[in-house]
């Protein structure tokens, strides 16, 4: 694997180099064919060996390629040259005033005075392209324009060079190619090709490989033969047939020869190492697909226990508070109790009565303070222990209703109905039903026996205890929204409750994946419904 | 001289600060001691007649039946609206609580929050600050 990241590595660097540094890009051939044909030419003319050299004039004295044709070709192959856009801008404007100029020329008739040939129409036409086709690919940057100039620049070059050779003087009849030169169709066309290419090592520059793993018959590898072999060909073609070496027929059987080949070419790369090529992708897919999954478990792992530390931390806090609201509240009024004996002894006041009173209370209320801790703390270690004891919700009930009797007020009455047991942690359950019961207790009516029912049945996939009782109830209008509270206490009668016991039952419902909720009524008393959801 | 209400369930608490405020010159009086928050806000719905006669500093303790002190500080923002009382509110609480304090600093109309026990000393403070 790590050999594989390593050759991969190793291959897509030699790629990116070779993409912006291979010398075997054709428009770098292109530029110095144009340069150097231009210049060749100038010199031609001035020394006059135009007739004797391969110029064109051979095979039609009228269409040479001219002095001013070859500058523009100049002008042309400058702009391959550099990557300076203001340099770029200004070539390209000299370039087609010089077209602009000799149209001006012909359109007012005074080309006949001069004494050098103009370009061809046909030339100044493709001029025209060629200059807005580098326009839009080295200084705008635009794609769509470009191509559709380039392709009509192609497709003219291509007519003419190939017309040329098949029948010159059937071309040299239509208007504006009398006086076309062959040298400058193939200037043009090869210039046409040049830009296709470059635009395409724009478009692979920008495509960042790296993360594909890159072999050997990555296209990368080999595209810019697929525009050096037809440039190089065609010309080489074109001058041998030029020169007499190769007939018509021959020069025709070998284009098209070319032709079927590349085809072939074509359709086995494509075919072939272009499947191979996105099987990699698909490769490299499927394992970032794996890596995602478990990415994704993990996170969720992490999730649990990211709740698990903010459970335990809002245990934390809970246990400060009870800490300081139900423990320090009773121990300052003791010391208090304390400073106001001593004073109501000093002034005279002190009644016995009254200050018992005080005592009891504050030592009742530190006694339910330490309760509360000892509660939370019992709820606390019950929550890591993974062992959970189970119990039977009638049993529980059973147990819990015999253990409170002490507590309970006289004529109490339990009703229970229940279609079906279910199993349940017993230190949850238990602790449940010792807060309902302990509350029906507290907050009976003063005149009427208490009545507790528990109703317990099953549904699809919750299941459902109904505690119901007779007693005071509470105000649920008022009260709702603290219900299930901390620290909250509904009644005077509640004086010596922590206002923990239905934040409690709330927690440990929760604990067994349910929920709680109450209706109540003055004077009707309190019913509970606890729903827990089954697990399949 | 105005009046005092001491807010409070624990009777050791509604005598302490009565003591206290007894010893620094108060008329016991002008002391007015109510259990929760419930019984202050009826003596106060009794005097919209006469808003005037209502104590003009409350000592509320936070954790109380019925009616705790916060929902009193609900009430009392509303009761204030309608009949213009602005006492000053004053907590006294045992609470140590960081979260108390916090959710104390949002109430507008509590005037300090002072934590139990307190002394003569800053209850001098506190009333010599008002008159």
């Amino acid at each position: 694997m790590v050999v594989k990241n390593a050759i991969s590595t190793m291959l897509n660097q030699t790629l990116n180099n070779n993409s912006q540094k291979s010398f075997f890009f054709s428009y770098k051939l292109t530029a110095f064919f144009t340069i150097a044909a231009a210049l060749v030419n100038i010199i031609l003319w001035q020394t006059g060996h135009i007739k004797n050299v391969f110029t064109g004039y051979t095979i039609n004295p009228n269409a040479t390629m001219k002095v001013i044709t070859s500058l523009s070709f100049i002008l042309l192959g400058c702009c391959y040259v550099t990557d300076n856009k203001t340099i770029i801008k200004r070539l390209i404007i000299c370039g087609l005033l010089l077209q602009v100029g000799q149209l001006v020329l012909v359109v007012t008739g005074l080309s006949n005075n001069l004494g050098w040939n103009l370009s061809s129409g046909a030339t100044l036409f493709m001029f025209g392209l060629v200059f807005l086709a580098v326009f839009y690919i080295k200084v705008k940057r635009i794609r769509i324009p470009f191509l559709i100039i380039n392709s009509i620049l192609y497709t003219t070059a291509s007519f003419a060079v190939y017309y040329y050779l098949l029948d010159m003087n059937e071309l040299i009849s239509f208007k504006g190619f009398e006086t076309l030169s062959w040298n400058t169709s193939i200037l043009f066309f090869i210039n046409a090709i040049s830009l296709y290419e470059y635009k395409l090592i724009k478009r692979i520059g920008s495509v960042k490989l790296k993360e594909i793993l890159v072999t050997n018959t990555h296209p990368y590898k080999y595209y810019p033969f697929f525009f050096l072999i037809p440039i190089i060909l065609i010309t080489t073609v074109s001058v041998l047939t030029y020169l007499k070496y190769l007939t018509i027929v021959q020069t025709a059987f070998f284009i098209i020869l070319f032709l079927s080949v590349s085809s072939f070419i074509n359709m086995f790369l494509y075919s072939n190492n272009f499947i191979r090529f996105y099987l990699d992708i698909t490769d490299k897919a499927s394992q970032l697909e794996i890596k995602n999954k478990k990415l994704y478990g993990l996170n969720l792992q992490l999730k649990r226990l990211n709740k698990k530390i903010n459970n335990k931390n809002a245990y934390l806090e809970d246990f400060a508070t009870i800490t300081s609201h139900n423990l320090r509240e009773p121990i300052v009024a003791l010391s208090e109790l304390h400073k106001l004996t001593n004073y109501s002894a000093l002034e005279g006041t002190l009644e016995n009565k009254e200050l018992k009173e005080m005592y009891n209370s504050s030592i009742e209320r530190l006694n339910k303070g330490i309760e509360s801790l000892i509660q939370y703390h019992e709820f606390i270690k019950n929550e890591d222990n993974p062992k959970k004891e189970t119990t039977l919700l009638s049993s529980s009930i059973k147990s819990v209703f015999n253990e409170l009797t002490p507590l309970k007020p006289k004529g109490t009455t339990l009703t229970l109905d229940i279609a079906n047991d279910l199993k349940l942690t017993k230190s949850y359950i238990d602790d449940i039903l010792t807060n309902l019961f302990t509350n029906s207790f507290k907050y009976k009516k003063d005149r009427e026996d208490l009545k507790l029912k528990i109703i317990a049945y099953k549904t699809n996939d919750t299941y459902k205890i109904l505690f119901r009782d007779n007693g005071i109830g509470i105000d649920l209008l008022k009260n709702k929204l603290n219900l299930f509270k901390k620290a909250k206490r509904f009644h005077q009668k509640s004086k010596n409750s922590n206002g923990y016991g239905l934040y409690y039952t709330k927690l440990y419902v929760e604990k067994l994946n349910g929920t709680i909720d109450i209706y109540s009524k003055p004077k009707w008393g309190t019913a509970l419904r606890i729903q827990i959801k089954l697990s399949k | 001289m105005n009046k005092i209400a001491i807010i409070d369930d624990n009777l050791v608490f509604r005598k302490v600060t009565k003591m206290l405020l007894k010893k620094i010159g108060v008329n016991e009086s002008n002391i007015l001691l109510f259990k929760n928050g419930n019984e202050m806000y009826e003596f106060m719905q009794s005097y919209i007649n006469n808003i005037e006669g209502l104590p003009k500093t409350l000592f509320l303790d936070l954790n109380m039946p019925v009616m705790d002190g916060w929902d009193f500080l609900k009430l009392h923002k509303l009761f204030k609206k309608k009949y213009n009382y602005n006492p000053k509110i004053y907590i006294l609480t045992s609470s140590i609580d960081n979260k108390d304090y916090d959710h104390a600093m949002k109430f507008t109309n509590i005037e300090g929050y002072l934590t139990k026990p307190i002394n003569e000393i800053v209850l001098t403070k506190i009333i010599d600050k008002k008159q």
